[in-house]
């Protein structure tokens, strides 16, 4: 028989049935059930004693308008400790998400409570409001509002990316140095700068008057060139004296690249040659976009060495690095051997429970991706939750890499585990009820309990995830 | 393929400040692409009063290539042709960047105006007077600008007034006197 708290204001909380639990009491002691709040304001009437059922009326809890916190006024004539805090008859204090309450002047003989905050998507959310001059955020090459901003370096310079990626193909075109537009340093580096993108999302939602027509924007992104980070050549005007090896070692910091000393198979890396760095070993390659070969994964956009020197015949030694073929391949030939631990929102349990779905079914789980990605490229899959970019393109033949293929397993589990009949899961899981919040839910990260107790591979029926 | 969002954009800009710097940009028709600069003779040189014109031509790179600049004015200066008016200034040719813009290159011509070069002219003539008779230099220089920058302007001002007053509208008589070079029988041709 489970009872749930009562409280004096029970006749308004009928009239309200829309009201949604926002917080809780959970109680140490599993023999009593845990106090639930809808209303913004309650007094509390529950166990207090730890040798006695008897509900008493010990406390009024007030929602307080930031969401998350709460303020607590003490109803009882004793004292009540708060987080190790005294708290006397009539006193008020705020309590947070996780304080410890004791309706009583101390442990011994009282029950513990753990206030917590059912946390909703978005509640907590805290927004500052800053004051910006919008001709600080402007590109200073179209005189608009930055658009894919990159950030060049040593001088750290922002421009458009398309803006500036016109500039450097006009400066390799002349074969001359990359001038900063902005100060004229050298430029040796260029990549995103994914803080100011984000400032510039946010002043556009301000203020709609700056937003470019979509014609603009388009013919930007067809010259932007900087997808990771770019190394630029010195751009050293050599024209009148051969190109030796000795130049490579002055530019020693930038170039370990292979194809900068020899020639490998048939390509050699000129003076002003863009150059890709690996975001696996940090070795460098030089940026060839007719090539047939992939130098990007196309889940996360960034720059990856593995396939393009694996098309080459070049393999790892001990002055430049180079990766392994996987850490850039295909889809259909990456391999899994153990469920990512991001499948499931890193819900261990509830991996656990396919791991062993899987193993009762008879199957491996190579197996069963294999047969997921024959359905995700049969289009037989909703993609919109996917965490790649370039989502609706990729098919089992797209190079991704490591992390994206990963990301790639996760989401397919996920479906599997939808597709599962009830018969086959565990008998004590099938009969769990579903989480309001399902994936989204944030409570079964940090509540073991919670993540056990309830289904969370399902959708939310609660929550702005819905 | 210009960026005409930034030219639009300069343009708002130089008027806002024309009253402060002098410097004034105006399209000499519809396409943004010929537009005519104007710039004061800086103070404290020969060509303090004077009234500058630049012819303006923008590349279809505009903004990834410097726009052509041509001083319409007649000008003595070591730097400036004083036959056809071109100017060798380093920003205006290889040392272009694409931040730079109408208003910022008009301004490094007015500084130019202040402080010549002479060891790399453009003109020889000017160049070599500057360096060995000084004097005549700045009293060639401040007769040029009396006779062309002032005049002309005070000149246009009067052909202006002149067809305004038969009871022609300003803004058309301007841009006619324009268009004919500041001839004002020809304009009146054109306005009847």
């Amino acid at each position: 028989m489970e009872e749930r708290g009562e409280c004096s204001a029970s006749a308004s909380a009928s009239a309200n049935p829309s009201d949604e639990i926002w917080a809780k009491l959970v109680l140490s002691d599993e023999r009593y059930s845990d106090v639930q709040i809808s209303s913004d304001e309650k007094v509390i009437s529950s166990e207090i004693s730890a040798t006695s059922n008897d509900k008493h009326s010990w406390c009024k809890i007030v929602r307080n308008p930031d969401l998350c916190s709460a303020t607590m006024e003490n109803k009882s004539q004793n004292t009540i400790l708060v987080d190790g805090v005294k708290v006397h008859s009539d006193d008020t204090i705020v309590i947070k998400d996780g304080s410890q309450i004791i309706p009583g002047p101390d442990r011994e003989g009282f029950v513990s409570y753990k206030f917590h905050i059912m946390s909703g998507p978005d509640i907590c959310q805290r927004q500052l409001k800053i004051c910006v001059d919008v001709n600080h955020a402007k590109c200073s090459i179209c005189l608009n509002l930055w658009h894919d901003v990159v950030t060049v370096a040593p001088c750290l310079h922002n421009f458009c990316n398309g803006c500036f990626s016109e500039w450097l193909r006009r400066s390799k075109e002349r074969h001359s140095a990359v001038l900063c537009p902005q100060c004229r340093a050298v430029v040796h580096f260029a990549g995103k700068n994914h803080f100011l993108r984000t400032i510039a999302e946010d002043m556009l939602r301000a203020d709609s008057s700056l937003q470019r027509s979509h014609d603009e924007v388009a013919l930007l992104d067809t010259y932007a060139l900087v997808r990771s980070n770019l190394v630029i050549g010195s751009g050293k005007k050599n024209r009148k004296r051969a190109y030796t090896p000795l130049d490579d070692q002055s530019d020693g910091t930038y170039h370990q690249c292979q194809q900068c000393v020899t020639e490998v198979a048939g390509f050699r890396c000129k003076y002003d040659t863009v150059h890709l760095q690996c975001q696996a070993c940090g070795g460098m390659m030089p940026s060839r976009t007719g090539f047939g070969i992939p130098q990007y994964c196309s889940g996360c956009d960034r720059s990856f060495c593995g396939a393009y020197w694996h098309a080459l015949g070049v393999t790892g030694n001990g002055s430049y690095p180079v990766c392994s073929q996987d850490t850039l391949r295909p889809i259909s030939d990456h391999s899994i051997s153990r469920i990512p631990l991001l499948a499931h929102e890193k819900n261990l349990h509830e991996q656990n429970i396919t791991d062993s779905c899987i193993r009762q079914m008879g199957r491996t789980l190579p197996d069963v991706i294999s047969e997921w990605i024959a359905k995700f490229e049969n289009r037989e899959i909703d993609r919109r939750r996917m965490m790649l970019n370039h989502a609706e393109m990729i098919t089992a033949r797209t190079f991704v890499c490591q992390d994206c293929y990963h990301k790639l397993v996760s989401f397919l589990l996920y479906w599997f585990r939808l597709s599962i009949p009830k018969h086959l899961l565990p008998p004590d899981e099938s009969a769990r009820e579903d989480c309001w919040y399902g994936y989204a839910c944030r409570t079964q990260h940090r509540s073991q309990e919670h993540a056990q107790k309830r289904n969370h591979v399902c959708r939310p029926t609660r929550g702005s995830n819905m | 393929m210009i960026d005409l969002a930034r030219v639009q954009k300069e343009l708002v800009e130089c008027s806002k400040d024309a009253e402060g710097s002098g410097i004034k940009v105006s399209p000499k028709n519809d396409n943004l692409v010929l537009l005519i600069g104007t710039i004061p003779g800086p103070v404290g040189t020969p060509y303090e009063g004077g009234i500058f014109q630049i012819d303006i031509t923008l590349p279809d790179g505009y903004p990834f290539e410097p726009p052509k600049m041509q001083f319409k004015t007649k000008v003595w200066h070591p730097n400036i042709s004083s036959q056809s008016g071109a100017i060798c200034l380093d920003i205006l040719k290889d040392q272009w960047s694409p931040a730079l813009t109408l208003k910022t290159a008009l301004l490094s011509v007015q500084a130019l105006l202040s402080a010549p070069q002479p060891d790399d002219p453009q003109d020889a003539v000017v160049a070599q007077q500057y360096l060995k008779d000084y004097q005549t230099f700045v009293n060639t220089a401040r007769y040029w600008t009396e006779s062309f920058a002032k005049a002309s302007s005070r000149g246009i001002e009067d052909k202006v007034q002149k067809l305004v007053e038969m009871g022609f509208p300003e803004a058309r008589v301007r841009s006619i006197l324009e268009a004919v070079g500041g001839d004002e029988n020809m304009a009146l041709e054109r306005l009847l």
